[in-house]
């Protein structure tokens, strides 16, 4: 089932190693929030900021979630020392819009999609329905942040290590003027790509109209 | 727009009491299937719910494979899977880690959280899939998504499957936390210790035809607490105003509501405050109970093996007592001792989860 | 021995208060609620610091709630009750 969408905002941003861009000082500015957020964290605040979005429904969408604390748990456990507890509460799929949840007092439905590479994709049909439900403007946000200690012993084709991109949609019953491609975007990870597809079909087209699988 | 009613019409779950019919006659004969364990931490017990070792990914088949077979369906081609899982694969990356002390043998795509699907997908061949992951919550959140695709009418039918195995992170994460406790866990109580962790794989086919045994999913709703990473509102605003949504969803009054299946994990936070969720709002004090006495907590299993269980109390028409309860914390609820027969119309069962999200889904008898 | 000072450059990593000096931080500040502003995460991140870096272990819930009543107090039961 497909339907039609307003692309009110987009926003990308990638780093072969660390994005340095933040913003992080002005966007959370309680250092006791701050001092917590993870990679991803950052990166969702950042993009959501840059769609000038803090009210209303989110889904946010990883592959491969919070890898650093994963890894800091595994590696506790292996040498048997102490897990980190703030390590364990960072280390759930919906870690980085729960900090988005907490930073705006976002009170609305938040939800979190981890589907392989097809991430983006089903992000893209999740917030569609939520739009369509509350038949109100939705905040998509996917992101991978995999710069960790070794991760070159697993990672063979990710150039940035650190990547998100951002749409915010409203559902529209006006007709779709934009088509969208599918393309292979190089150095990002797969699980970004269908939501890459959207932004570069959209961006800087004031009033682009897209269709939307449910 | 469509507004399609929705039917649960085949399920089948698997936990550390067993299939589903020995799951309710433990839970109705108040046996706790948690087991105390000690090989997962030195020198700590914790109360544990588990299936036989390596049992895990055969069982996700076999428990979808039994869903197919009570369905009138002849297989999964029109069938959206939507899977809900906290833990994915990360037992297996655990295992190769601690063996050879580096992620080189660690297949990133067995790993993440698709693996559940991925595993589903290569014996079933589902019209497509997604997975949710939002920690406890994850296969609460997918029930919803399936009820809103399918009232919409973007598709006829859904297979909702929670599953969650147990791992070194979530059970020493838990103790991390200082939330697991060292015997069966006992929610509602006066001075309890904490929560069980469990596996669990629950799969329950959603579809937009009414069948002669067919329960309802006649609403549903979450919500965001914005208050802490892992400790819930005290005043429970978010579980308050989940329920409440998810019962104005499904068209009803709060007095409607029959039986609560709580999230209930036996921890200080989560029963105190949904305590006081349930007292606010269910001004008519239905009988309510956690099952995760009998199961554990299974995760981000517990939405979809939760809702088999208040769609079992709707058919057989008895209350889930609770199970391990002598002195309630809460004196105002009513947590029933004994498994009462009676007329049981409208269920509600809440889930609660880390970054304060909360989902509430209610079922209901056929009228 | 451990000065406020060093324990307060302590506290500052552990809990990653990015750009707060130890001027910053009075003695008789409380570690949680309206001092510093940790929380319960952080306290249980603090016991299993205190118990690795100092060898203090409290036997109970309401001992380290009174140590953890001002910066001094915890100092001087550092000093008091560290063992290596």
């Amino acid at each position: 089932m497909k339907m039609n969408f307003k692309v009110i905002k987009t926003a990308v941003v990638s780093a072969e190693s660390k994005c340095e861009t933040l913003d992080e000082k002005r966007i959370v500015p309680k250092m006791m929030l701050r001092r917590r957020l993870t990679r991803a964290a950052r990166i969702m605040v950042y993009l959501a900021d840059a769609c000038e979005f803090s009210e209303g429904s989110v889904v946010y969408g990883s592959a491969y979630g919070e890898m650093q604390a994963t890894a800091d748990i595994v590696g506790a456990i292996d040498a048997q020392e102490p897990i980190s507890p703030t390590a364990f509460q960072n280390s759930v799929y919906n870690t980085a819009p729960s900090y988005f949840s907490l930073l705006h007092k976002n009170k609305s439905e938040i939800l979190t999609i981890s589907s392989g590479d097809e991430t983006s994709r089903n992000v893209l049909q999740t917030g569609a329905l939520q739009a369509v439900t509350n038949n109100a403007a939705v905040l998509m946000v996917c992101s991978e942040a995999i710069n960790i200690a070794n991760i070159e012993e697993v990672n063979e084709c990710t150039k940035y290590l650190e990547s998100g991109v951002a749409l915010t949609v409203v559902p529209t019953d006006e007709e779709a003027n934009t088509t969208v491609t599918l393309q292979e975007h190089e150095g990002y990870a797969p699980s970004l790509w269908a939501m890459l597809d959207v932004v570069a079909a959209c961006e800087e087209k004031e009033g682009a109209i897209i269709a939307l699988q449910l | 727009m469509s507004k399609n009613r929705v039917f649960v019409n085949a399920y089948e779950s698997l936990s550390c009491a067993g299939d589903t019919v020995a799951l309710m006659e433990a839970i109705y004969a108040k046996k706790s299937a948690i087991t105390i364990d000690t090989t997962y931490m030195q020198d700590h017990k914790a109360g544990l719910g588990s299936f036989a070792p390596n049992e895990f990914f055969p069982s996700l088949i076999s428990v979808t494979q039994k869903v197919l077979e009570q369905s009138d369906l002849k297989d999964f081609s029109e069938t959206l899977l939507i899977v809900g899982s906290s833990v994915g694969g990360i037992g297996k990356s655990e295992q190769i880690f601690f063996r050879d002390k580096s992620y080189k043998n660690i297949n990133p795509k067995e790993h993440a959280i698709s693996v559940i699907s991925d595993t589903l997908d290569k014996t079933f061949a589902f019209k497509d899939s997604r997975s949710i992951s939002t920690a406890c919550t994850s296969s609460a959140n997918a029930l919803m998504l399936a009820q809103r695709l399918i009232r919409l009418g973007a598709y006829k039918n859904v297979l909702v499957v929670g599953a969650d195995a147990l791992c070194y992170t979530t059970v020493c994460g838990f103790q991390a936390l200082g939330v697991l406790s060292t015997q069966k866990c006992t929610p509602f109580q006066e001075g309890r210790e904490g929560m069980n962790v469990a596996e669990g794989i629950a799969a329950l086919l959603l579809q937009d035809t009414q069948e002669t045994q067919s329960i309802e999913l006649c609403g549903s709703a979450g919500s965001s607490d914005a208050f802490h990473m892992t400790n819930p509102d005290p005043e429970a605003g978010g579980a308050i105003a989940c329920m409440q949504k998810a019962i104005e969803d499904a068209g009803l009054e709060t007095s409607q509501i029959d039986y609560v299946n709580a999230h209930g994990t036996g921890t200080q936070a989560n029963d105190a405050v949904e305590a006081l969720a349930v007292e606010t709002l269910l001004k008519h004090n239905p009988p309510m109970s956690s099952t995760k006495a009998i199961t554990g907590h299974t995760l981000g299993a517990a939405g979809a093996l939760e809702a088999i269980i208040a769609c079992e109390v709707i058919k057989q028409q008895r209350i889930a007592p609770q199970t391990s309860l002598d002195v309630p914390e809460n004196a105002q609820v009513n947590l029933p001792s004994v498994a009462e027969a009676k007329e049981i119309k409208y269920v509600i069962s809440n889930s609660f989860a880390f970054g304060g999200n909360n989902t509430a889904v209610v079922f209901g008898a056929l009228k | 021995m451990i000065t406020t000072e060093q324990l307060k450059k302590e506290l500052i990593e552990l809990f990653n208060l990015e750009g707060v000096s130890v001027e910053e931080i009075a003695d008789d500040d409380h570690l949680f609620g309206d001092g510093l502003g940790l929380d319960s995460v952080d306290a249980i991140e603090l016991t299993i610091f205190l118990d690795n870096e100092h060898g203090i272990v409290f036997s109970n819930i309401s001992e380290s709630e009174a140590v953890f009543s001002s910066i001094k107090n915890l100092q001087q039961y550092i000093n008091q009750h560290e063992k290596h």
